[in-house]
């Protein structure tokens, strides 16, 4: 009877979604682990950060899997009908959200698992295979604790009281993950302590749930969470009268704008462009990489506009321009991205001490990607000085089958001597900031007076010169990397926004846009699925578009500003073709129709 | 003049599936016409197709001498509206759904939309997520017909409502519209509505117009042939050009034929050589079951 229940229920009905988001948060983090950038941040001697960030991580995706699987609701309106007892749905209902959950841990378990196991990647400490347990069970936990109110229930309302305690429990769970015991025994007490609140709530269930549960004594249930009874004072209370003003113009744009963004999607799209729109900023000041801060960006705007056109339908009726409600689905989402970039302009803008963007960490020169070489043999090109030392910088697999590897052209290593130094940053700099390349036989004679174990602050002021300072090249580029993702994006926005086709040719053509659209996107996963398990890197990769781009922005001619007028012109050109399509949509009727079918 | 007019409307949602194929009819003003059809016939597409929400591939479609693809907002001020499926957004509450709509049509009846909401008893304060299935209904009522429209159209308008409030609803739509002049065009499940309601009658099978009149004229001259079973009977029937549908049924075959009972049995003898059977008049609900289920 359960697997049948299971089978029609909403949380895993469809596996394949959560299996999807686990494998693609699992690679995520393992990419960042495996990012040159970061990878410091996750050595041996940070495992508190590693920590946290994991644990921190997979509760948030489990979160998200948690609302995915609507856990509130104990048994769906259809079930009702059936001969079966309350407490059998309430367990298949669970059991089904824990399925759901669970397929987005497993795969996230071994995914990084296995990377951790291959020593690679984040995973510098064994927090992944018994990490797993303690968030399991401590998610079990929580899940009762969110069951426990009013069990009499069928379905608990999301009121701002369920949602608040929701919320409490779940920081509290993120804070027990991360604060609390780091040995696997946490497992034992936090599914004893389930255990125990889930049979609590399973005595108290009903034989047969009711759409408006009763209590004992015949009154309706009241809100679970709300505060307990006070003395209430009946005031009389005027009757209403008929709005006979009032019709501004406000009331249709608030309408719109709820209509199609005030859901918890809506939401998390905001939430997530403001925040990608910062980490955006922030690693262009800093020189880091900006490619896949701006994917995601992309990423977020696009499911915030198919989500927005999904839920033109209600609004389908009314006498309205379907150009203003276009700008109600896509306006809306510029304010949070500028919101970003401004925070992250105000941020680096207002440090006393401006970002750099060359980085000396660890013994090691970083320049943004775009700045480094490609060499195709799989062979770096030796830099080799007039007073004879020669220095080889390491070379990074781009993909697999392919002896390409990428380079940093202004590598210093820990043995090269200060004279190299100084060159490989005069280098750099002329390169980053367009400064006058530097003469090398000016460094033949250049004696430093550094003492070994100095060398790194020597290198750092050396560089001082480079905080603050712009790069235009690399402004440039960043232009292109936007026309780039426009160019990925915007097919991808007008099939989203396409009638039915009419014709054969219409046909073909929307099919082409569809791959040509969703080839980037496969590619790019393609790419970093093997990342975990080989020497290839998902940096090296986006070091090898950025290298190409930055190539063609030097070849272009045309200055920072113009390119930049030009992404604005495009961005235009793409909201006028993208709103005339608009103008054709047909309203999807999907939503509805899940609301009507399946009462969730 | 005619305020609708589809003319050879073909559309499908899947290729080569076409949920309309071929539809044209006129609805003249003042008309009230009844959209009958069974479940997939294709009535909500034609109704969604005159609202402009979806685009027909092929034929054109006029309201008011309009496109609703060229000029969805003209049209759409001059139409109300009422469907099961569109819901109005549940975070409004009812005053100011009635503020928006104010907006939104110039042509708002303050009066007519007091009348009703006292007619209603509607709670302004009350949000449409917290209304029942009628009172929510009741409040889109009030919103298609205050603006006093020129057409309104109803989609399955009564769909799970009860019957004293369904007759409650109706009677509002006709009384409020009808008697001003406006024309109707609603799709209906439940045939006493549309005895009631509607003066002409379009039935819609496999998206084509299976039948087009007068209410009076359906009920005057369609008629049932229940004659007995003999081989190619069916067939024979089926190829008389008044048979609008054959069913075999345990008593024998039921023919309807697009007749009178007098003419109709006049014509079967003529065409089938026989004297024996039945002839009768049919109501609406039996004769769209004959009609419905002697093609399918």
């Amino acid at each position: 009877m359960i697997r049948l229940l299971l089978r029609r229920d909403q949380g895993t009905d469809n596996l394949f979604a959560p299996a999807l988001i686990g494998l693609g948060v699992a690679v995520w983090i393992s990419a960042i682990g495996s990012s040159e950038s970061s990878a410091p941040l996750f050595s041996p001697d940070s495992k508190t950060l590693t920590w946290l960030m994991y644990n921190f991580t997979v509760w948030a995706v489990l979160l998200a899997g948690l609302i995915g699987s609507h856990y509130w609701l104990r048994a769906p309106r259809l079930h009702m009908a059936l001969p079966i007892a309350a407490r059998t749905l309430w367990v298949a209902r669970m059991m089904s959200v824990c399925i759901g959950c669970g397929v987005i841990l497993l795969m996230m378990t071994l995914v990084n698992g296995v990377s951790y196991e291959a020593g690679r990647g984040l995973f510098v400490i064994p927090v992944v295979w018994f990490g797993a347990l303690r968030v399991a069970s401590v998610f079990l936990l929580m899940l009762m604790l969110l069951q426990a109110p009013a069990p009499r229930r069928r379905k608990l309302e999301t009121t701002p009281w369920y949602v608040a305690y929701t919320i409490i429990l779940w920081v509290f769970g993120a804070l027990l993950l991360v604060f609390g015991p780091r040995g696997a025994w946490l497992t034992g007490p936090m599914l004893v302590a389930a255990t125990l609140i889930g049979y609590r709530t399973w005595r108290h269930l009903p034989r047969a749930f009711q759409l408006e549960a009763t209590e004992p004594d015949g009154t309706v249930a009241d809100d679970p969470l709300a505060p307990g009874p006070t003395e209430i004072i009946e005031t009389p209370r005027a009757a209403t009268a008929y709005p006979r003003n009032g019709s501004s113009p406000t009331l249709l744009h608030v309408t719109l704008f709820r209509l199609m963004h005030n859901h918890w999607l809506g939401w998390l799209f905001i939430f997530c462009l403001t925040i990608y729109g910062l980490i955006l900023t922030i690693n262009y000041y800093r020189g880091s990489d900006t490619l896949l801060a701006l994917f995601y960006f992309f990423m977020f705007v696009f499911g915030a506009w198919n989500q927005s056109i999904l839920r033109v339908h209600p609004v389908d009726a009314w006498p309205i321009s379907r150009r203003l409600i276009f700008a109600h689905a896509v306006l809306p989402m510029m304010i949070p991205c500028l919101v970003g970039i401004g925070l992250g302009v105000i941020i680096e803008e207002s440090k006393t001490r401006p970002t750099a963007m060359i980085q000396i960490e660890n013994g090691e020169m970083d320049v943004p990607y775009e700045f480094r070489g490609i060499a195709l043999d799989g062979v770096p090109p030796a830099i080799t000085t007039p007073w004879g030392e020669t220095y080889t910088p390491k070379g990074t697999r781009i993909v697999l089958w392919s002896d390409a590897v990428i380079y940093n052209p202004y590598e210093i290593g820990p043995d090269t001597s200060p004279r190299l130094d100084a060159l490989q940053i005069g280098r750099a700099m002329a390169a980053v900031h367009g400064d006058a390349p530097p003469d090398p036989a000016q460094y033949a004679d250049l004696e430093v007076d550094a003492p070994e174990d100095e060398k790194d602050t020597y290198r750092a002021q050396a560089l001082e010169d480079s905080r603050g300072r712009g790069s235009d090249l690399r402004t440039k580029t960043l232009a292109l990397l936007i026309v780039l993702f426009m160019l990925v994006e915007f097919p991808l926005a007008l099939v989203a926004s396409m009638t039915y086709d009419r014709r054969a040719l219409e046909w073909i053509r929307s099919k082409a846009v569809l791959v040509g659209a969703f080839a980037p996107l496969t590619l790019l996963a393609v790419l970093a699925l093997p990342t975990p398990f080989t020497d290839t890197r998902i940096w090296a990769q986006a070091s090898w578009l950025m290298i190409t781009l930055r190539r063609f922005a030097e070849a272009l001619p045309l200055t920072t500003a113009q390119v930049w007028l030009g992404v604005a012109l495009a961005m235009a050109l793409g909201y006028v073709i993208l709103q005339e399509r608009f103008t054709r949509l047909e309203a999807s009727q999907a939503l509805v129709k899940k609301k009507l079918q399946a009462d969730y | 003049m005619s305020v609708l007019q589809f003319n050879d409307i073909r559309r499908a949602f899947k290729r080569g599936e076409n949920v309309l194929d071929g539809v044209s009819f006129e609805v003249g003003e003042g008309e009230v016409v009844g959209l009958l059809g069974r479940n997939g016939a294709g009535k909500t597409t034609l109704i969604r197709i005159a609202m402009g929400m979806i685009e027909p591939q092929h034929g054109s479609v006029r309201v008011f001498g309009m496109d609703p693809t060229r000029d969805p907002i003209e049209i759409k001020r001059r139409i109300g509206y009422v469907s099961e499926e569109q819901t109005l957004p549940g975070f409004m509450a009812i005053g100011d759904v009635i503020r928006l709509h104010r907006g939104l049509f110039p042509g708002w009846d303050d009066l007519m939309a007091e009348g009703l909401c006292a007619r209603y008893q509607l709670d302004w304060n009350k949000k449409i997520s917290k209304l029942s299935k009628g009172q929510a209904r009741q409040v889109a009522l009030l919103c298609a017909v205050s603006h006093k429209p020129e057409l309104l159209v109803l989609d399955e308008p009564a769909g799970g409502l009860d019957p004293a409030a369904r007759r409650d609803f109706l009677e509002t739509s006709i009384q409020l519209l009808n008697e001003a002049g406006s024309t109707i065009l609603f799709s209906s499940h439940h045939m006493s509505d549309v005895e009631r309601m509607a003066g002409r009658v379009v039935m819609l099978h496999d998206g084509q117009v299976l039948l087009d009149d007068s209410l009076d004229e359906m009920q005057e001259n369609v008629s049932v042939a229940i004659v007995p079973h003999t081989e190619g009977r069916a067939a024979a029937l089926q190829h008389m050009p008044e048979c609008l549908g054959v069913r075999d049924r345990i008593e024998g075959l039921h023919a309807v034929i697009r007749l009178d009972p007098k003419r109709a049995r006049a014509a079967v003898e003529t065409h089938l050589h026989i004297g024996e059977g039945r002839y009768d008049r049919l109501g609406l609900e039996e004769m769209f079951i004959e009609i419905a289920d002697g093609q399918s």
